[in-house]
């Protein structure tokens, strides 16, 4: 289950992040979010450590947490996309084609002529758009 | 890491026995020791000593009764300092080649020696020690004689020719040859004697004990291995423990492979131990099962380390955390599993910290299985200390809160004093002294649960946490990932704030705030204030608790931001961030800044009030955090003004905070004074303080309340012939009642 995603700015300042959980673990998903920014600078700024291939969106699962994963996707435009799972056996190719359903969604929001670049994303389109997506993560995998 | 035993850390070395001549021990030792791999010795001056340490221990031992034990706690102790693997008996030339009597005694020892060793297996090689001024040789029956009654082959008749000691070991020392003999026989009875110096003679010495030593090792070792492949145990304790034995043993030859290999048949093993049939209660069983995984566990990865395979090392501690994290056992012992989870990402951390020096830092981190990738932080020490922080912060809790819901505690703890660990790793029992003898008896589990709480409370977590999070803390920072240093350095200030320690508290949060606040994390950035401001509250600090309580109250978080579920507990001493939280800080700050109440401080002397006495000043500059409570711009109408010419200014102030604000009155300074004038509500006469210069210009505005978000402009004509060319420079003054706060533009 995706407990929580979020879109992370060029300042490393958070555009959109929601949560999913009934638990009371907001703020904890918060912080994990935060730290994994880290991960992030380190695999874009060493590609070749991380092995990562040029231009390549999904930077793959960057820390196991205790209890969840964390996985990265960083857009053309530098937009990070953070996703923070409970399920202990992710595919990739399901958490690719989340992200790219996330990005199609997230390229919409910004195109709003009232959406003001680099703050945050108030869109309650959005909002919803990934609710569904964030609902049928895994269920899709074959489509 | 430190906690456990010696001999668990250090990987086995060979024991041998040195019995007779005792002059040589000394030198003998300090060189098998010296060497590599070393040897320990166990010197022994006489050979009536050897019958007592290799006495077996009485079987009607109360304390060696089978209470299901998986592991016996001295067992490699044992093998360590007492059961040498090889007796080098010694004997002087002398009474070898000498008079019947002294034969006689020769070989009555050596019948002696034999009868206590065989029955351990336990090899023998016989020394006989020449004084360098006899060139005799030993007769040819002698030898026989000797070989036939020590029943060993002739390779392991070692002749040792010495000088006298002081000699020997300047000789040893310097490394200057001497002639040593050493005497093979084999077969037709050949006598080769070698020159070699007194070096290679020990050389030779050596390698005998270790060849006996590794023959010990090995036969032991195929011993137990034969009654683990055949399956002749009853139990999966015996199991596990021949497994272990055989992994010993083949460490003590330097097998690693076999070493590891059934290390691990013994941890799987032990794992599926879990669950089925139990002789002990069911919490000692699990604690039990759980040291044992540990040192097995210990084991493998250090084997795994040292053998340069990172990967499979960690790997391996990821299954190991999976397997046993969710073993919580019942809630009156959680706070056992939570330190046992801490101590194995602690013992982790340390083995990878002392390994990561030897194996070089850049290898290739997209190892491991593909379906399971290892990512960049699960190579740190820091993140394994992190965690070690995070179980123990865990177990701190479960046993706060198993306190609190136990009103006996207290009167069990003198219960729990004859308690302490049995024989068995892992087991614990009572300890009764019934006249010269003791006895142990073994505990139900909630004697156990006492003795274990009562334990538990003798400990102080806190600086264990805080210790642990700064060695994270400071290994983040230098990776430069400044988020993951930054959140540990939170939980170390909230260890701080919470062991009362308020100034490294501060210092901590200051520098997280600072973080969260450019990157614009308000969620997160509200939980630190939130502690700051506590901090300040605590400190008597009215200042810093009224700039704190500002930034609160005009952090952007709304209920809609998505968090407002947080709960009370997670969010710290300032409760949850929403927006009817931001409003009470508000009033509350509000009602201090106005003198309406005071500050309680910590030690509670005085409420620490603001009023006429004590006027608080704070400073909005261009880089303070409060510009986001409250924004003030000024703006000349016209970009140049002649002297003589009338033009305007517009003041703008717009504020963050959820509730309107009334101003008293508002200073406008510039820096040539005569230009300053005051601006005070008309709303609010009798508020109105303003004690500045006499004759000094003062508007009067209908209403100086600055509402949430929205822009106050103030425009006001200055008086031709006032103004100089170069006049930017202005301050802002706003008096909220008595008190100011500086703008400055």
């Amino acid at each position: 289950m995706i407990v929580c995603v979020a879109v992370v700015g060029h300042q490393n300042n958070p555009l959109y992040i929601q949560s999913f959980t009934e638990a009371d673990d907001a703020l904890k998903l918060h912080h994990i979010v935060h730290c994994s920014l880290d991960v992030v600078d380190e695999r874009v700024n060493n590609p070749k450590k991380s092995g990562s291939t040029l231009n390549e969106t999904f930077l793959g699962l960057l820390y196991p947490t205790e209890n969840y994963k964390v996985y990265g996707y960083l857009t053309n435009t530098k937009v990070k996309f953070i996703l923070v799972t409970t399920d202990l056996d992710v595919r990739d190719a399901d958490v690719r084609n989340f992200f790219r359903r996330f990005h199609a969604a997230y390229v919409d929001a910004v195109s709003n002529p009232f959406h003001v670049p680099g703050k945050k994303i108030t869109s309650r389109t959005f909002a919803e758009r990934v609710s569904n997506i964030v609902k049928s993560f895994g269920l899709s995998s074959a489509g | 890491m430190e906690e456990y035993p010696e001999e668990l850390r250090t990987p086995p070395v060979a024991l041998v026995s040195l019995v007779g001549c005792a002059e040589h021990h000394a030198l003998i030792s300090s060189y098998l020791n010296a060497e590599q791999p070393p040897i320990n010795t166990l010197a022994l001056p006489d050979f009536s000593k050897i019958a007592l340490l290799l006495s077996k221990p009485n079987k009607s031992d109360p304390l060696s009764g089978d209470n299901g034990g998986i592991l016996k706690k001295d067992w490699l102790l044992k093998h360590r300092t007492r059961i040498p693997a090889v007796v080098a008996a010694f004997f002087n030339y002398d009474h070898v080649s000498g008079d019947p009597a002294q034969w006689l005694q020769v070989c009555s020892d050596i019948e002696n020696l034999k009868n206590v060793i065989r029955p351990k297996n336990i090899k023998l090689t016989v020394v006989v020690v020449q004084s360098s001024s006899s060139n005799e040789e030993i007769s040819e029956d002698r030898m026989i004689a000797l070989r036939k009654r020590a029943e060993i082959d002739a390779k392991y008749i070692v002749v040792f020719n010495h000088s006298d000691d002081s000699q020997l070991k300047q000789s040893f020392y310097r490394h200057v040859a001497v002639i040593f003999f050493v005497v093979l026989m084999s077969g037709g009875l050949c006598i080769f004697v070698v020159n070699v110096n007194v070096e290679c003679g020990f050389c030779r010495l050596r390698s005998t004990l270790a060849e006996l030593a590794n023959v010990y090792y090995k036969e032991e070792g195929r011993k137990i291995k034969t009654r683990v492949e055949k399956k002749s145990f009853n139990s999966h304790e015996l199991n596990v423990r021949y497994c272990f034995k055989v992994a010993v043993y083949a460490e003590f030859q330097r097998d690693w492979v076999e070493a590891l290999r059934f290390y691990e048949d013994a941890y799987h093993i032990l794992r599926e131990m879990v669950g089925t049939a139990r002789k002990l209660p069911l919490i000692q069983r699990l604690v039990q099962i759980k040291t044992v995984a540990e040192q097995l566990h210990f084991k493998i990865s250090t084997l795994l380390l040292h053998g340069g395979k990172m990967v499979e090392a960690i790997t391996w501690f990821r299954q190991h955390n999976v397997s046993y994290r969710r073993l919580v056992g019942p809630a009156d012992v959680s706070f056992l599993h939570w330190e046992w989870m801490s101590r194995q990402f602690l013992v982790f951390a340390e083995l990878l910290e002392t390994s990561s020096k030897t194996i070089p830092s850049n290898s290739n981190i997209t190892s491991g299985t593909a379906d399971q990738p290892l990512t960049e932080w699960e190579f740190q020490p820091a993140y394994y200390y992190q965690l070690a922080a995070h179980y123990l912060k865990e177990k701190r809790t479960s046993l706060e809160l198993l306190l609190t819901m136990s009103e006996t505690a207290d009167e069990l703890d003198s219960n729990a004093e004859s308690v302490g660990p049995s024989i068995y790793v892992g087991q614990f029992a009572r300890f009764l002294e019934q006249g010269d003898a003791l006895t142990m008896q073994s505990l139900t589990d909630e004697e156990y649960t006492h003795y274990a709480i009562a334990e538990g409370k003798r400990f102080q977590d806190s600086s264990e946490i805080i210790a642990f999070l700064r060695k994270a803390y400071e290994s983040f920072s230098i990776l430069k990932a400044q988020r993951m240093a930054y959140f540990c350095g939170f939980h170390m200030a909230k260890e701080y704030f919470g062991a009362g320690d308020l100034s490294n508290a501060k210092q901590l949060l200051d520098s997280v705030a600072h973080l969260y606040r450019q990157e614009g994390w308000v969620t997160l950035l509200w939980e630190v204030l939130g502690y700051l401001r506590e901090c300040s509250r605590k400190c008597g600090a009215v200042k810093e608790f009224v700039e704190y309580s500002l930034q609160l109250a005009a952090l952007p978080v709304s209920s809609d931001s998505g968090v407002q579920s947080f709960r009370r507990k997670e969010c710290g001493p300032v409760g949850p961030a929403s927006l009817a939280q931001r409003e009470i800080i508000h009033k509350e700050v509000f009602e201090l800044v106005g003198g309406e109440t005071g500050l309680a401080s910590v030690e509670g002397i005085s409420d620490l009030k603001v009023n006429g006495e004590n006027p608080l000043h704070l400073e909005i500059d261009l880089v303070s955090p409060l510009r986001l409570v409250l924004l003030a711009s000024v703006a000349f109408h016209e970009p140049m003004i002649k002297p003589g010419v009338s033009t305007s200014i517009t003041v703008s102030l717009l504020s963050q905070l959820p509730l309107t604000v009334d101003i008293d009155e508002l200073e406008v300074q510039f820096n040539r004074s005569e230009c300053n004038f005051v601006i005070t509500n008309s709303e609010r006469p009798s508020a109105a303080i303003y004690s500045g210069q006499q004759g000094c210009r003062v508007e009067r505005a209908p209403s100086l309340a600055l509402v949430t978000n929205k822009w106050l402009r103030l425009t006001y004509a200055i008086k031709p012939g006032q103004l100089i060319s170069h006049m930017q420079s202005l301050i802002l003054y706003s008096h909220h009642n008595l008190h100011k706060r500086h703008l400055r533009k």
